[in-house]
Order: C-alpha cells, then structure tokens, then sequence
C-alpha cells in the first residue's frame, strides 16, 4: 500500500469508520468535533469526502429527504475495502514511526 | 427554546453560491439540520451565528482547498467563473512581470500625483478643524448698520444672545500669551472660553476634568500642548503653569485630536480676563451646534430685536465653521490649486496613454492565443471578461503603490509650501483619499484598457494578425501624441514659473539682507505700562548693540515682509486731493540702519520724534508728483498730521510691486508685540545675543525667532516656488513617461518588421535607409504631439500671464526649450530600439 492520507482525511475516515456504514456527514462532523474538539466545518468534510471518493476510499449514495433538512436529500457514506485498507497501513505506519520514541499521548 | 422559522436566508445565499451543484443539496441540508438541532439546544441566536460561519467557511474549499474535479462521475469542479478567471488573470500577469510593473508604475505615479495634490490643496484650504462633528457647528455672525460684517460680539451682547437662544451658546476670544512651563518659556495661543465651550464642541477630558460654572485660576491643556510642552507627564494634571506670569492650575487635558476652533495650545475660562475692559470690547466669538432652520431663524428674529432694544441694531445670521482659513486666503490659494490640479490630471492622462499603449501591445501579441481560445468554445463575452478582469487585477495591485505615491508627496510637497509646521500635521493619507486613490486607479486601468480592447478581435488573429494589429497600432499612435502633447504643456508650465520666480527674485526688496536677524517678543500689556515699556525697550535696544557682534538695532511694531498695517494718506492743504492707499510702519531710528533701508532724501529721526513720516519714493511721487515731499504735510485716516522728514528707497519688500510705505516715528512707551532687528555677524550667534539680553531683562518674556530677512523673503515666495517645483516634478515625470510611451512604440513596431529591414539590408539598402522607415513614424507621431503641446502651452502661457508676475503673454525662448527637450527624449526614445533592430535583423534573418 503505496497511497499516503492527509491527517484531516484520516480523520474523516476514522470517524466514518466509527459511525459505520451509511453515516451521513452531520454524522462524520459530528463525530470529529465530538472526539477532538476541532471546530470544522460541515463544508470543509464534504470537501474531504468528495476527495476520497474519488480516490475510492469510501463511497456514497442519496438518502431520503427529511423535512427537517428542508426538503433536502441526505448523502449517506460507507467506507470501501480499499479506505480501510488505507487506514490500517496508516496505522502500522504511525506505529512504527511512534514506537521508541517514548512520547506519551496527551490530550 | 423557540425555534426559528429557518436559516439566515442571506447566509443560505451566499453557501448556495459557494456550493458545487452537486453538492449543494447534501450539504445545505446537513447545515440545516444542524441548525435545527442548534436552535434547540442553544437558541437561534447562536444557531443563527453558527450557520452564518458555515456559510462563510464553505467558500474556504472555493477559493482556496477547490472542490475536486470528477470527469464523468456527475461531480464537476466548481464552476465558478468569476473566481476562475480571477486565477487565470494573476497566473497572467505574474507570467508577464514587464507588463505589469510598467503599469502599475505608469498608473501609481499618475493617481499619486491627482490624490497627493489634491489631499495637499484640500488640507490646505480646508484644515481639520479640531472639533467633533464640525459641519454642525455654526458661527453667529451679523451686519452692523453701515453693511459691515461683525464677527466678534461684546460680554454684553452675548448675554443678550444666551437669553434668547434655547440652544447653548459658546464663546472663544483667543490670544497669544507667554507660558511658562517648569524651566521652558515659549509663546502659545490661549482660548478664553465660555463654560458651554467643552460641551458645545465635544471636548472630552483624557486627563482630569474641564470647566466648570465657578472655574477660576484654572486652566484646560490640549492634548497637543501635553504632548509638546509637558512631555506627556502623567502629572500634569494638578501642575501650574505661568500663563502671562499669573499661576493657573491645570485640571485637565482634552483628548487627542481636540484643538477647539482656534486651534488653541490651552483654554481658560472668560472670568480670567485681567480687568473687566474686555467686557465693553467686540472680543468675542460665538458659536452654536446644530440649530434648524426654521429654530434658527426665530432664534435671531428674536435675539436682533432684543440687541436693538439693547442698542446694538444688527442683523444676524449663523455660518456654519467651514475652515480656519479666512476667504481671502483661500482665494489667494485656489487659483495655485486649480493650476496644480490641473497639471497633475495631465500626468494621469499621460499615464493612462502610456497604459493605453502597453495594454494594447500586449494584446496584439496575444492575438493567436485569443483565437485559439475562440476556436476552443470561448465566448467573446468570456474572453473581454478575461482581459478586464486581468487589467482590473492590475489595477487592485497598482493601489497601495498609488497610496505610496501619494503619500511621498503629502511628505515632499509641505515643505515646498508657505505653511508652517504646525499645520502639516493636517496632511495626512486619510480613508477619503485612499478611496478616492482606490477609485482612480481602477478606473483609469480599466479606461486605458478599453481602447486596448476594441483594437483586438480575437477571430481576427488567427486569421491575420496584420489588421488587428493596425488598429492598435493606429490608437497606439493617438495615445502617443497625447503624451507629447502633455509633455510639452507641463514642460512649458514649468518653465514659465520658474522664470516668473527668478524674475521676483530679480526685483529690488529694498531691504539689505545680509547679515539681518529678526525675533519677536510681547510685552504683557498689564505689566509693561508707560515708563516699564519704554525702560525696557530702551534697555533692550542699548544692551542688543553693544554686543560685539551687533552693529546696528532697530525695532518696529510690524514684521516685516509678512505682515502690513494698511493705511489711507492725502496731502493737507488740498481738500480735494485723493487718498492713497500704502503701508504703516512703526520704526524706530535703528530701524533703517539695522535693515538696510536707504534714505534717498532728507533725513531719519530721533527717537524722540512723533510727527514726522518717512515715505518710500513711489508713495511720495504719487503723494507730490509736482515736487520734492521732504518738509510737506500729510494727514493719515485717523487724523494725525505729519511732516515728510525723508524719502526711503524704493522695494517691493517681499511683493511683486514696489511697496507703498509710510514709515512712522516708533512709540516706545506702547506695550504688546516688537520686532526686533539686527544687523551683524551670524544668524545663530545674533539669536544667542538675543535671547540671552531679553532673559537678562525679564526671564519670564518669551523670544520667538523670525530668522533673516532672506528667510522672510524666501517664506514670501514659497507658494510660487512649490508651484514651479511641482510643475517641474510633473513635467519631468510627464518626461519620463512620454520617453517611455514613445520607446515602446517604436519597439513593438520594430520588432514587427525586423524581417522586412533584414530582408531590406539583405538586398542592399543601407541601414540608413532601413531605419529611416521606423524613424519616419516616430517623427510623424511625434511632430504632430509636440505641435498640438505647443499650441496647448502657448494658449496655457497667456492665462498663466494674467496670474503670475514677469510673464509675457507668449514666451519663446521657453516654449523652444520644452520643444527641444520634448524632441531629444522622443529622438533617445527612437534611436534606442532603432540600433538594436539593425542589430539583431541580419541574424534573423539567417535563422529564418
């Protein structure tokens, strides 16, 4: 796995991974202002998934339009095999570069 | 919490804007639904902020992450086109720096030269007046029964005044006074004031407090004089100042930027007057703050018939505080300012020629890309918005470089005009001129570019780049001989105010400078009465000469060159003889001695002398054209008879006309203000001498150096002599500009027919004959400039005639001069790009 993400990508992805499949945006940007306390944009995610999207790390389809959105269809995203991937290789390359340093994690 | 009926519609707009087509709907929805939850939990005031900061964030990915492009999935890029081209335009023009700089250059130093003089001329007849809300602010002013204006009312009338107003009143009388501060003894202006003052005007204490009803020896600094005087001290508030030796202590420093409507240094309140003289005097100003009209004109119905009850019958009426500076100052100016004005809009109309000439040389040589991009699908539309947008970049660039120009000669300029230091504080780069620099500039790039513009048909380039190009050639050509053209007319403005200026300077002062020096000092009027005022200046006089470095002393109620008693004489005798308008002088027996005044005839006085006159030759030969003056009888306006003791020599005495002066015996028991002058050796050891003999005398008098009289002189031509230097500056500028415009026409076209001059040489022509087929144009273009620059400047000449002194209504010599240079820098511009063509064409024509 050759492919490198940006750390707000990552990010997304990660949050996508832990709202689970069909998660709609409010839901991923939620999920990032939630667990790190960044104050992001809704705009700026979509930007991200539209990036990954067409990198093939997640994938997404037209959800039902609610009144509560206006009248606006939602756009639900789920995470492909390869966006996974993507992560895990991610991971083990964060690891590797951690491990020895003995940096603490803080919050 | 309520919820709100939905998100800020102009927030929704400006998101819906940013958004991709694609994903508006998504995006728009999950704000809105968000902001729901928000209006919830917070209310919809927070959720109302929260969506505004969304919206504004979606254009984050617009203008600087973009949207990622999807050919083919449905999700294009973002199709912005504004923000698209904007991109495209500063790729353009970052490619093509040459171009850009020579704009912005061109275009700065035009704007620069409108908005610097056009600050420096406002600043100078309209000062800031020191106040808040100025424009609200009205003086009452009133016509006495004979149709003369009363600006100054008595304690009396104002009381009448304040009782039948409804509005507050406020009075000022100012005048100079001796401040003594710690160690420091200087000369300052002091506004008596009434108690309304402070709050009529919106003066604010930054330190302390002001006026009350029951102030006393109390005295209100500016935060000017806090700065300048007292050094910022923090404790000034509860110090005492010496004002005129009495004590007053300080209890407050007004805020920054308040200088009231004299421009005061401190205030004190009316009741500190010395005496109660000033009551019975016409020393009062009054003022008022926005009074209606309707309100107004009951106010002085009423107020005129309760003076006339009063026994003061006058008609009155309000004028609203508009400048410091009196009409007749300003009329004396306005003329200089429409000249300079004038001259500096003829560079901004050569600069934006000169823009004009590179703008559509560059588009010629992009004539294939446009077709290109034609013939790709782009639409004329989108390709003119293109070229605007990259001119209208230019000119968002070229602004601050504008405001940089500007702001050099708000610093240059002051010092070439008669003001003093103390006003230039009001040239300042305000938010008015940098709008008015921003406006400008954009509007003379895009007008420089429309010409740039119509020359250029993007179909036409791929067919032939021969027509465009000579339509473009052809407004090249135009926008060149308006460059000439103004070259020549500024190049001869110039001229023509110098040699008016050396031409005053040439005229006979009457006055021997060298070696003068001159200073003030007041003499308190309630403490140098009769015999103190006389020992002093008598002491004065005395200790001055004998000084080893002093010859000779003299001592005159007015200063010379810059100030004027005016008077009406006739001859007694003779009931019907005319009066004659001339100049009183008060001068003692030193007086013409120590200034270099010639007695042509008769004699000079004592010092004991009262009723004698010294006339100068024109005013006695006006006075007696029959005969000699010497031992005749005149009369002044206010009665006094005097005998004609001697005549003075003639001298304009800082003018352009020969100054009609009466010169009266000096009266040394009258306190008030003195000038002194000296003559002798070394202005700085004379003003030494000076200062040391008046502290010796009385420490607490304030000395307030004039210079020399070549220094006076020179003050007097100041105006004048900024005028030539900016005409100078702007002639050269229009110089270097028209040099610049005519390089590169002659280069662009040069560079056109390098093949046709190689394949010329090629076939034996001489490059004589080669060059001859670029300079003919040039010459043509440039004849035709220099002749429409030289009729425009003769006819300039003439109404320049009327205005200023020495100039004749047509001057050769110095319109052949601006010919001449006009010509040389044309002939450089051409020869230039001419030898590097015959250069470079027989190598072309090898590689082709």
């Amino acid at each position: 796995m050759g492919d490198s993400i940006g750390e707000f990508e990552q990010l997304v992805l990660l949050a996508l991974l832990r709202a689970g499949p069909d998660a709609s945006g409010v839901a991923i940007h939620d999920e990032i202002v939630e667990r790190t306390g960044r104050d992001v944009s809704i705009p700026a995610v979509y930007v991200t998934l539209a990036r990954l999207e067409l990198k093939g790390y997640v994938r997404s389809r037209s959800g039902e339009a609610t009144t509560v959105r206006g009248g606006r269809a939602r756009k639900l995203v789920t995470l492909t095999a390869t966006g996974e991937a993507v992560l895990r290789h991610s991971r083990w390359v964060l690891e590797r570069m951690w491990r020895g340093t003995g940096l603490r994690a803080e919050p | 919490m309520k919820r709100r009926s939905g998100p800020p519609a102009m927030a929704r707009w400006l998101a819906e804007r940013a958004l991709p087509a694609t994903e508006r709907e998504c995006v728009l929805g999950d704000m809105e639904e968000k902001y729901v939850a928000l209006c919830e939990r917070e209310g919809a005031r927070k959720a109302g902020l929260w969506y505004w900061r969304q919206s504004l964030l979606a254009w984050w990915p617009v203008t600087v992450l973009r949207w990622p492009a999807r050919s083919g999935r449905g999700v294009p890029a973002i199709t912005l086109p504004g923000l698209w081209l904007a991109r495209h335009a500063a790729r353009r023009l970052v490619r093509r720096p040459g171009l850009s700089v020579s704009v912005v250059v061109l275009i700065a130093g035009g704007v620069g030269s409108v908005v610097g003089i056009t600050a420096i001329f406002m600043g100078w007849l309209y000062p800031r007046i020191g106040v808040e809300r100025p424009a609200e602010v009205s003086w009452v002013e009133a016509t006495d029964s004979s149709g003369s204006t009363v600006r100054a009312f008595t304690a009396d009338a104002l009381d009448v005044l304040s009782a039948a107003s409804s509005q507050p009143l406020g009075s000022v009388s100012a005048a100079g006074a001796t401040i003594r501060t710690g160690s420091d003894v200087g000369r300052g202006l002091v506004g008596y004031v009434s108690s309304g003052y402070f709050t009529i005007l919106g003066g604010r204490p930054a330190m302390g407090r002001l006026f009350g009803d029951d102030s006393g020896a109390e005295v209100v600094v500016s935060g000017r004089f806090w700065a300048s005087r007292l050094d910022r001290a923090p404790d000034a508030v509860g110090s005492t100042l010496l004002i005129d030796r009495r004590p007053f202590t300080v209890i407050g420093v007004t805020q920054d930027g308040f200088d009231g409507l004299e421009s005061s240094d401190l205030w004190l309140p009316l009741n500190a007057k010395v005496g109660d003289s000033w009551r019975a005097r016409p020393s009062l100003r009054v003022f008022t703050r926005a009074m209606r009209s309707g309100s107004g004109a009951a106010w002085l119905a009423v107020a005129e018939s309760r003076l006339a009850l009063a026994g003061q019958p006058l008609r009155l009426r309000l004028r609203v505080v508009t400048s410091p500076v009196s009409q007749a100052e300003r009329d004396a100016i306005a003329f200089s300012a429409w000249v300079m004005g004038g001259l500096a809009f003829l560079v901004l109309i050569g600069a934006c020629a000169g823009a004009t000439n590179l703008l559509a040389a560059d588009l010629v040589t992009r004539g294939q890309e446009m077709a290109t991009r034609r013939a790709l699908g782009s639409s004329p539309g989108r390709i003119t918005a293109l070229v605007m947008l990259e001119n209208l970049l230019l000119a968002f660039v070229t602004v601050p470089f504008a405001a940089a120009a500007a702001a050099v000669l708000l610093h240059l300029v002051p010092s070439w005009l008669p003001v003093g230091s103390a006003t230039t504080r009001f040239y300042t780069v305000s938010a008015g001129n940098v709008l008015l620099c921003s406006l400008l500039t954009v509007g003379s790039v895009l007008v420089a570019s429309l010409p740039a513009i119509g020359a250029t048909d993007p179909a036409e380039g791929l067919r032939s780049r021969s027509s465009s190009g000579l339509r473009t050639s052809r407004a090249a050509g135009i926008m060149l001989v308006i460059q000439f053209a103004q070259s020549m007319v500024l190049l001869a403005t110039a001229g023509l105010l110098l040699h008016s200026m050396r031409t005053v300077r040439g005229l006979p002062s009457g006055f021997e400078p060298e070696g003068t020096w001159l200073f003030n000092v007041t003499l308190p009027l309630a403490e140098y009465e009769g015999g103190m005022a006389a020992r002093f200046q008598h002491t004065l006089v005395s200790e001055l000469a004998a000084a080893p470095s002093v010859q000779a002393v003299g001592l005159s109620r007015v200063t010379p060159v810059i100030a004027a008693l005016p008077v009406t004489i006739r001859r007694v005798g003779e009931p019907g003889a005319a009066a004659v308008a001339a100049r009183r002088v008060p001068a003692s027996n030193g007086y013409f001695t120590a200034m270099g005044i010639r007695i042509e005839r008769g004699r000079a006085w004592r010092d004991d002398t009262h009723d004698e006159a010294i006339l100068t030759e024109n005013l006695a030969r006006i006075l007696f054209p029959a005969g000699d003056a010497v031992g005749e009888e005149i009369e002044s306006d206010d009665g006094t008879r005097l005998r004609v003791a001697g005549i003075a020599a003639d001298g304009t005495q800082g003018g352009v006309e020969m100054a009609r002066v009466m010169y009266l015996p000096y009266d040394f028991t009258r306190a008030g203000s003195i000038t002194v002058v000296m003559r002798g050796r070394g202005g700085t050891a004379l003003d030494r001498v000076a200062r040391e003999r008046v502290a010796s005398l009385d420490p607490e008098l304030a000395t307030s150096t004039l210079g020399s009289l070549d220094d006076l002189l020179d003050r007097a031509q100041l105006l004048q002599r900024g005028m030539a230097q900016l005409a100078t500056l702007f002639g050269l500028l229009a110089l270097a500009i028209c040099g610049f415009g005519i390089y590169a026409q002659v280069d662009r076209q040069a560079r056109g027919r390098v093949r046709e001059i190689a394949i010329r040489l090629a076939l034996g022509a001489t490059p004589r004959l080669a060059s001859a087929v670029v300079w003919s144009n040039a010459l043509r273009l440039g004849g035709i400039g220099i002749l429409a620059g030289l009729a425009i400047a003769a006819g300039f000449g003439v109404l320049l005639s009327t205005w200023f002194f020495g100039l004749s209504r047509v001057e050769p010599v110095i319109l052949a001069a601006g010919v001449t240079i006009v010509a040389a820098i044309a002939a450089a511009g051409t020869a230039i790009p001419t030898w590097r063509m015959l250069r470079i064409a027989p190598a072309r024509l090898g590689q082709d």
